[in-house]
């Protein structure tokens, strides 16, 4: 199927249910119920108009120029007609076959070759199939019923003849009608000729290439209308097996003349196949881009068409009937195939998909009725002597065709997609590679986007367990009416977004199912995602509030207990002094003395203990002044190389204290004599390096740098340590500015 | 003399009101932000401000910001700094630009009433006090120490007495020195540091900032 806003709101109807579709796997897609209302709304006025030619060609940005808008009401009449062409034409051809297979058993003389009756078929239903399908596309467009006009002729050519054959050879029946069909069998060639050449001449566009083209053309059309009215009453001498046989019609008195204007008027339409076949070179030598590249395929059957032409006629004159339909029916059926070739990448009457769909089911049919009779046929005969009847053979044929439809099915739909249908082929190829590599360089989200052509797909997952959407990365994702959703056992595993206007949805949906696995995996990683940064969240959350904690206890510390120790102290000192001037005892002076200088004890270690906790110089004079105060309070030759100015509090403190550990580290443990401490700022990160000459030997496994790795980590950081045994010990850390 | 306190909690301001009370000295305002500290400057007209440099409303440096604010209003104004920890970045800053008359002190050491009696002579006679432990800890800096790389480790010692507000006599009493060598000592810092014999007080200052400019 060809998928077409029309389509769809056939498809779904009106009131729009949530359209699933089954696919294998017991995966179900559907589109989401609100899209089908609305593409319902849209086509359910009165001039319910769709644009079918005027597709987008994706490698060129522009729609095809003899796009049409066609009335959708309207066009069911026409697509009738075109159907009802297509089964008259098949219809023909059924009956001839039949005749043929009834006669096979019959006289020798009228036996034919089964290759004839295959070229022949091939002529017809390509021409009638083509036909059929363009011509429901694009009703305003010739070429459709040409095409279809073409099969009609060709089952006419050989449903004429098989009449005759039965009526008026087997039965020798002297009736009109057995002749007229005959001759009307006979004379069909002429109208395949003018139809053809009507074909080329109005490839692409429907017009002719210019007016003089046009001439021609009408001259070809002329021609055989002329020459097949000459055939209609020419007293023609026919070949066997219908030697006996006699036109009806034939107008005796003026024979001569009328086998002349015959043979004028064939003669002239072959030249006007000749000119067509020109006029379609011609029209390749002037197009450029996209239509000459259309057109090559057409080039490609029109240049030996002139030989064939030849070929036809020497059969015909050397009585060759095999040559002659092997002649004729190849290039007839040739050219609606090369139409189908060109449409290949440049979607020619946009009947590309219906083609490669068409052809598949065709060519597997074939292929697995050759099988299933093959199969019986070897099967009976092998069996033979075994079973008696014929239901062994049939039941095993069976099950081996079983067997083989879906893979070969599926074979000839990629071959014949890699032909007809390039694009869904290379999507398709684009989505099987991610999903079989191993590692795939790049997320499935950029894969489907690139196979469709839509720079702005995204991919949202859902997390059943959170009743959330989210993104490959984890992070929440929106939804939208009209996404695509891609579920597995009713369960939903993702939603596809795609430009509507440009991606079909189908093949999307089609992608996003061969994507499945991929899909399910990327879920899975986009849950752990999730989780990783909620962790990430709660770690910088537990930091925060462990810093705050820290600030408000010093905050308390500084101005509670301190303040009151040194109130204390200062009123035991101010009633020393005052007892000093009224004389108290030295004895309870000396006490005096021992409390307060047990207060500043006190004081001084609360000091401390506030000062680890928050160093006030930090906060007092940023990074660069905690750590000058920090390097002026260790045994060490400190180097300090700090960038000015002021950081976030959270990166201030972060770093400062992945210094200090720094720094404790070598004091403690690095027997170093130097210590360089680096903080330089760039973009959007700030960085902390303190580099020792010490020992070396230090790892992360410590609890210390462990915990200021958790520290740096925290705050979205990382903290590096590079320490060799002799080499010195190097601590990084890098974090994000902040604010 | 006539003493402005500005400290927010309001037992500290008590109890050291009843201390310089018991020094002889009168308190006469104590206020718990820099804005009342202003306020009261310029009704009192004080000889001295002591001043905490953590105070509302962001409890960081609103005290010397204060201080800065009154010494331009002011410029005789007497300053004392007082702060918990060693803050002394903002507290240097004063000091470096306007040395006279200005002290920095550490709240526990102001409990030796000898060291805060001394302290508030020594500034409003015109000098400059630091901290002890302020002084140890720009002492201990490395870059310090190579930018005084022109002295002697015992002229520094001397020197870091000089910011301390010392006397002559203290320094000698302290460094187990006569005050003789202090004298030579001192005489030879302000060689090296460039300044040119003037009134005693004024020459010690000013050695004071060149140390505290380097």
């Amino acid at each position: 199927m060809v998928p077409s806003p029309g389509d769809d709101a056939a498809d779904h109807g009106p009131g729009g249910g949530d359209a699933h579709v089954p696919v294998d796997d017991g995966v179900v897609v559907g589109l989401m119920p609100q899209v089908s209302a609305g593409r319902a709304a849209a086509t359910s006025g009165r001039a319910r108009t769709f644009c079918v030619g005027a597709v987008p060609d994706a490698h060129t940005g522009c729609s095809w120029d003899y796009g049409v808008v066609q009335e959708r009401g309207g066009g069911r009449a026409f697509a009738g007609v075109a159907v009802a062409a297509w089964l008259l034409a098949a219809a023909g051809y059924l009956y001839t076959v039949v005749i043929h297979a009834r006669l096979g058993g019959g006289r020798e003389d009228l036996g034919t070759d089964p290759s004839e009756a295959v070229v022949y078929g091939a002529a017809l239903f390509s021409a009638a199939t083509v036909g059929v399908v363009v011509a429901i596309r694009q009703r305003r467009h010739p070429v459709g019923w040409l095409f279809l006009a073409l099969g009609l002729a060709l089952s006419v050519g050989a449903a004429g003849d098989a009449y005759a054959l039965e009526h008026g050879v087997l039965r020798g029946e002297a009736g009109a009608v057995a002749g007229l069909s005959l001759v009307a069998g006979q004379a069909s060639f002429i109208a395949w000729f003018a139809l053809v050449a009507a074909v080329l001449h109005l490839t692409p566009t429907g017009r002719p290439l210019s007016r003089r083209w046009g001439y021609a053309l009408a001259g070809t059309a002329a021609a055989g209308s002329v020459a097949l009215g000459a055939k209609a009453v020419q007293d023609t001498a026919f070949d066997p097996p219908y030697a006996a046989m006699r036109n009806p019609w034939a107008v005796r008195s003026v024979a001569g003349l009328v086998d002349l204007v015959a043979a004028v008027g064939i003669a002239a339409t072959m030249l006007g196949l000749v000119v067509a076949a020109a006029a379609i070179v011609v029209r390749s030598r002037r197009s450029e881009g996209r239509e000459r590249q259309q057109l090559r395929w057409m080039v490609l059957i029109a240049v030996p068409l002139p030989a064939l032409v030849v070929v036809s006629l020497v059969a015909s004159v050397g009585d060759l009937p095999v040559l002659q339909t092997v002649a004729t029916g190849g290039f007839v059926a040739l050219i609606p195939i090369a139409a189908g070739l060109s449409v290949q990448r440049y979607r020619l009457y946009d009947v590309d998909r219906v083609l490669s769909r068409a052809t598949t089911y065709a060519l597997s049919s074939l292929v697995l009725a050759g099988w299933y009779v093959g199969v019986v046929a070897i099967a009976g005969r092998t069996l033979a002597g075994l079973v008696d009847d014929s239901v062994v053979p049939v039941t095993v044929a069976t099950a081996a065709t079983v067997v083989l439809a879906a893979p070969v099915h599926r074979r000839l739909q990629n071959a014949i997609d890699k032909r007809f249908d390039r694009r869904r082929y290379e999507a398709h190829q684009l989505v099987r590679e991610h999903v079989r590599a191993s590692a795939p360089t790049r997320s499935l989200e950029k894969t489907l986007s690139e196979a469709l052509h839509d720079p702005t797909l995204s991919v949202a997952y859902w997390m059943p367990a959170r009743n959330q959407w989210v993104s490959d990365a984890g992070r929440p994702a929106t939804i939208e009416v009209g996404d695509i959703e891609i579920a597995r056992n009713d369960e939903a595993v993702a939603r596809i977004r795609v430009d509507r206007a440009t991606v079909d949805s189908r093949l999307a949906v089609e992608l996003a199912t061969e994507a499945l696995p991929e899909l399910d995996n990327v879920r899975l990683r986009a849950e752990v995602a999730l989780q990783l940064e909620e962790v990430r969240e709660s770690r910088a959350r537990i930091v925060a509030a462990e810093a705050s904690e820290r600030h408000r206890i010093e905050r308390n510390l500084h101005d509670g207990a301190q303040q009151r120790l040194l109130a204390l102290a200062m009123h035991l000192r101010a009633s020393q002094l005052r007892d000093g001037d009224t004389g108290g005892a030295a004895h309870d002076r000396a006490l005096v003395d021992h409390a307060v200088d047990e207060i500043g004890t006190a004081i001084r270690e609360l000091r401390e203990l506030a000062n680890g906790l928050h160093p006030s110089v930090l906060a007092d004079g940023g990074l660069a002044a905690a750590l000058d105060d920090l390097a002026g309070r260790v045994p060490l030759v400190v180097e300090l190389d700090v960038v000015p100015g002021r950081f976030d509090a959270v990166v201030e403190e972060a770093l400062w204290f992945v210094a200090c550990e720094a720094v404790a580290n070598t004091v403690k443990h690095a027997k170093a004599h130097s210590l360089h401490v680096t903080v330089s700022s760039g973009g959007d990160t700030v960085r902390l390096v303190c580099r020792d000459d010490g020992v070396g030997g230090a790892h992360e496994g410590g609890s210390g740098l462990r915990g200021i790795a958790d520290r740096a980590e925290a705050i979205g950081g990382c903290l590096g340590i590079h320490s060799l045994p002799g080499g010195g010990t190097t601590i990084e850390a890098v974090v994000p500015c902040g604010s | 003399m006539r003493i402005v306190i500005a400290d927010d909690s309001l037992l500290l301001r008590e109890g050291l009101a009843h201390l310089l009370a018991q020094a002889g000295h009168d308190t006469v305002a104590g206020v718990g932000d820099g804005e009342a500290l202003l306020a009261a400057l310029e009704r009192y007209r004080p000889d001295l401000a002591i001043v905490d440099i953590r105070m509302p409303p962001s409890y960081t440096h609103e005290g010397s910001v204060a201080a800065a604010d009154a010494r331009k209003r002011w410029p005789d104004l007497a300053i004392l700094l007082l702060s918990q920890s060693i803050e002394g970045r903002h507290a240097l800053e004063l000091a470096r630009s306007h040395p006279e008359r200005f002290g920095y002190l550490l709240k526990d050491h102001i409990l030796d009433v000898a060291v805060l009696t001394d302290a508030i002579t020594t500034i409003v006679a015109g000098g400059t006090v630091l901290d002890p432990d302020v002084v140890a800890q720009f002492l201990g800096r490395r870059s310090t120490r190579d930018r005084i790389g022109a002295l002697t480790a015992r002229e520094r010692d001397v020197l870091a007495a000089m910011a301390e507000g010392r006397s002559n006599h203290a320094i000698a009493a302290r460094l187990s020195l006569t005050d003789k060598t202090v004298e030579t000592h001192i005489g030879s810092i302000l060689t090296k540091l460039d300044l040119l014999p003037e009134p005693d007080d004024h020459r010690r200052v000013l050695a004071v900032r060149a140390w505290l400019d380097q």
